[in-house]
């Protein structure tokens, strides 16, 4: 064997060894968590980019109930609550204060089954999954209070849910399970597992960063997943939101989203006895594209909310209070909103519960 | 992590070890869809030993049941769907009432790939050119071996298998080569094709609001996202088995330099054109039993070329499309040449070679709207609005940024020289000539572009959906 031939070999073995345990340290979430950055404090939208430019003095405030929800905490099924909330990352995140989801509880004095979207995302997709049966009329009423934010509204309710889908989807569900032990350890959601330690591990972080910032200062040129920014105030924005932002709304997809998330509460109503409250957040572009873009929004949130309300269904409007504020009610790094626009929300969810249930 | 585990067992652990990986990546997928591959390989692998001594018509009988099991497998899950839904439609027209019955069901990666390189295993046997392979778990791995199992390219025994039995000896130069090649095909793929998709996939996408030239334009940039989409997995999957010490067939010989559609299809998927040239044009008769057989063979061709593709009829036509110029081509043969002659360009003209290359290249274009359009009634809209004169639509989108325009445009320069230098010596010819440390600064230097002018977005190859 030449020496080159040796010493490519041995370079191989050495990557290949690596490459070896980084395989492992995907399939263990403890593992991935301890040899990956924690750039997350600083905002999900600063780890994306990982441009020094953005970074903020001091990470942002932690709380002690981030992603935490109902079927964590080791309750049952979600309709054994009678208020339930399902939301995504909105709902859940935590940023020193209470989290949406447990401010409404607070308030309305009344206990709620929370599901986390992000974590149980049959749920997100289909609702009606929530509930084991059909049940007869209530004899009180009961909520469903579904949180989603505005990028997301156009595929996720592109399609009618009807709750043949349901038993479609659990059917199938139940027909082929592997061993949780061998899908953990095998299958589980290994491109995302992979791609955060590619991209966060201890090794290539700061590499991915030098290159980003360079990037940046020479060609101001941005990572695929937040291609916006505006340096005065330094504001980063999400890829979904600019996709969002510049797709057509026309009336035509605004009453077919409309029929649609309509139909999901009348079928919440008729078989499994909840009321729909949609609260539709709007996404950090709609509210600040004025610093990254030219084009004008759309108005496609108001819109909706039109649509929603013409066809009877229970929707808390934010964009309009939201509008009024001077704070900035997301944070700078972050595509998620700050506390003061959580305690907006809960304001405006009770608002609209109370003018639709008087007493 | 496979090439250094395989350069770390001895040859006999090789092939489970390879088997073991490959099964792996194509359960990362769906996992039980392995157990559809699992018995195709039984089926195939015992055919080939039964096909072997047996004679006469036993013998046919024997392939015919590995066919039947090959493709019966492959029309279920791509084609079950698209005939019910024209049986429906069929029968609405009729006035019978009939509900298509669909198949909820995603078509398993990579099935069209696999059985037709299973039933090329199974016919070269039938044809006595290959030995039935005694060794199930050699065989399983031409079926799965990981770097072509799901785009190909589509692999004869002949190539595959001995290569197998063979001990590998570690050469750095297969390494370095391999990573090269996949260098090489992965700058093809997320410089070139994954940034003129963001041309591509709006303009396609509603083609109403892209007339005149953003839907010229995103026409073009399919034209070559394509071909840096596919070429550029090949690319990948012959880097990767080169790493291992494995030789796959190419698949992609500058297709844009041909200068006839006769060419063109010599050049441009090369392991599927032989295919089926071997195994469905050569047994029709070629072309050895007049015009009309000849003809009719093209057609057949073509048209299962389209279905293999994609069950749509958009993808029929595109298959009739090449047919016709495939036809019209050797009529007009002599007539071309006549032209040729009479206004005093010879074969080897430059004037003539551009002409001829540019005419053929706009004739592969126009094919390419019914393979992107994904259904008739689209590619009437996309031919109607490229007609339309007055400009709808940005020409570029603004995802695409002046900067990723820059470097777009500079990598598809690179990759015309790169073709170009290709045609005069073949790329691993200069490689070798230059010195290694020059060697070694191309090779950052490819990494940074990509890193640079690449787009990382998880965006499947085009042909995975095949």
């Amino acid at each position: 064997m030449s020496r080159s031939d040796k010493i490519i070999k041995s370079l191989i073995y050495v990557l290949g060894g690596l490459a070896t345990i980084g395989f492992l340290v995907t399939k263990n979430a403890a593992l991935l968590e301890w040899v990956t950055t924690r750039d997350y404090g600083y905002g999900d939208l600063y780890r994306f980019s990982k441009i020094k430019r953005f970074k903020p003095s001091s990470p942002l405030p932690a709380g002690k109930f981030a992603d935490q929800d109902s079927i964590d905490q080791g309750k049952q099924r979600p309709d054994k609550g009678d208020e339930i909330l399902l939301g995504d990352s909105f709902s859940f995140a935590d940023y020193g204060e209470t989290p949406f989801h447990m401010q409404l509880q607070k308030e309305l004095q009344l206990p709620i089954f929370s599901v986390y979207a992000n974590q149980h995302e049959a749920f997100w997709h289909n609702p009606y999954l929530m509930f084991d049966s059909r049940t007869s009329q209530p004899k009180f009423k009961k909520l469903l209070v579904y949180e989603i934010v505005e990028r997301n509204i156009p595929w996720h309710f592109a399609n009618p849910l009807t709750t043949n889908q349901f038993a479609q989807e659990a059917a199938r569900a139940s027909s082929f399970r592997l061993s949780p032990i061998i899908k953990q350890y095998l299958f589980d959601n290994s491109e995302a597992r992979h791609e955060a330690l590619l991209k966060h591990n201890f090794i290539t972080a700061p590499a991915i960063t030098l290159f980003n910032s360079a990037a940046f200062e020479l060609f101001r040129q941005m990572p695929a997943e937040t291609p916006l920014y505006s340096v005065k105030p330094p504001f980063l924005f999400y890829r979904q939101d600019q996709e969002c932002f510049q797709a057509v709304h026309d009336e035509e997809l605004v009453a077919h989203l409309a029929d649609n998330i309509a139909l999901l509460d009348r079928n919440l109503k008729e078989y499994f006895g909840y009321t729909l409250v949609l609260v539709p957040i709007p996404d950090k572009l709609t509210l600040y594209s004025q610093y990254a873009l030219d084009k004008r929004y759309d108005n496609f949130l108001p819109r909706l909310c039109f649509a929603l309300k013409a066809r009877g269904v229970c929707t808390v409007e934010l964009l309009p209070e939201f509008r009024q504020q001077t704070e900035f009610l997301f944070w700078p790094t972050d595509n998620h909103w700050n506390n003061k626009a959580i305690r907006i929300a809960v304001e405006q969810t009770l608002k609209t519960l109370r003018q639709a249930n008087p007493g | 992590m496979t090439t250094a585990w395989f350069y770390a067992v001895k040859h006999r652990f090789r092939w489970p070890l390879l088997l073991l990986f490959s099964c792996y990546f194509y359960m990362v997928f769906v996992p039980k869809y392995i157990l559809i591959l699992f018995a195709l390989i039984l089926i195939d692998y015992i055919a080939g030993l039964v096909i072997e001594p047996a004679q006469g018509l036993r013998r046919k009988i024997f392939l015919v049941i590995s066919l039947v099991a090959n493709i019966g497998m492959l029309s279920f899950f791509k084609y079950f769907n698209f005939a019910e839904m024209e049986a429906g439609r069929l029968f609405a027209w009729l006035g019978i009432g009939f509900q298509p019955s669909l198949l909820n069901v995603l078509l398993p990666i990579g099935l069209s790939f696999h059985t037709f390189q299973s039933i090329s295993y199974t016919i070269e046997v039938y044809r006595g050119n290959y030995r039935a392979e005694r060794h199930i778990g050699i065989y399983a791995l031409y079926v799965l071996f990981y770097p072509q199992m799901v785009a190909g390219p589509i692999e004869r025994p002949q190539n595959l298998l001995p290569q197998f039995h063979t001990p590998v000896i570690f050469h750095s130069m297969n390494v370095i080569s391999g990573v090269e090649l996949m260098l090489w095909g992965l700058f093809k793929k997320a410089v070139i094709a994954d940034n003129l998709a963001l041309i591509v996939d709006p303009a396609f996408q509603n083609p109403k609001a892209h007339t005149g030239w953003p839907i010229i334009l995103a026409t073009y940039a399919f034209a070559f996202q394509i071909y840096c989409d596919f070429s550029g997995y090949t690319d990948i999957a012959r880097g990767a088995a080169r790493t291992l010490g494995y030789h796959l067939m190419l698949n992609f010989d500058r297709p844009y330099h041909a200068r006839s559609m006769a060419e063109f299809w010599r050049r441009w998927h090369i392991s599927l054109s032989t295919w089926f040239r071997d195994y469905v044009y050569f047994p029709l008769g070629g072309n050895r039993h007049g015009k009309g057989k000849h003809y009719r063979n093209l057609i057949i061709v073509f048209l299962i070329s389209g279905l293999w593709h994609g069950a749509s009829w958009s993808f029929v036509a595109w298959g009739a499309l090449h047919a016709i110029y495939m036809i019209f081509g050797q009529e007009t043969h002599g007539l071309r040449e006549d032209l040729w002659n009479a206004v005093g360009l010879a074969a080897n003209i430059p004037v003539r070679i551009v002409t001829a290359t540019v005419i053929t290249f706009h004739l592969v274009w126009i094919s390419w709207v019914f393979f992107r359009a994904g259904s008739l009634h689209r590619v009437k809209e996309v031919f109607s609005s490229m007609l339309t004169l007055t400009q709808g639509g940005a020409l570029f989108p603004s995802q695409l940024d002046n900067f990723h325009r820059v470097g777009l445009a500079l990598s598809m320069l690179l990759l015309a020289a790169a073709h170009l230098i290709q045609r005069r010596c073949g790329f691993r010819d200069l490689a070798s000539r230059l010195p290694g440390f020059f060697h070694l600064g191309l090779f950052c230097g490819g990494i940074i572009w990509t890193l640079l002018w690449g787009q990382f977005e998880s965006r499947d190859f085009i042909y995975f959906q095949f």
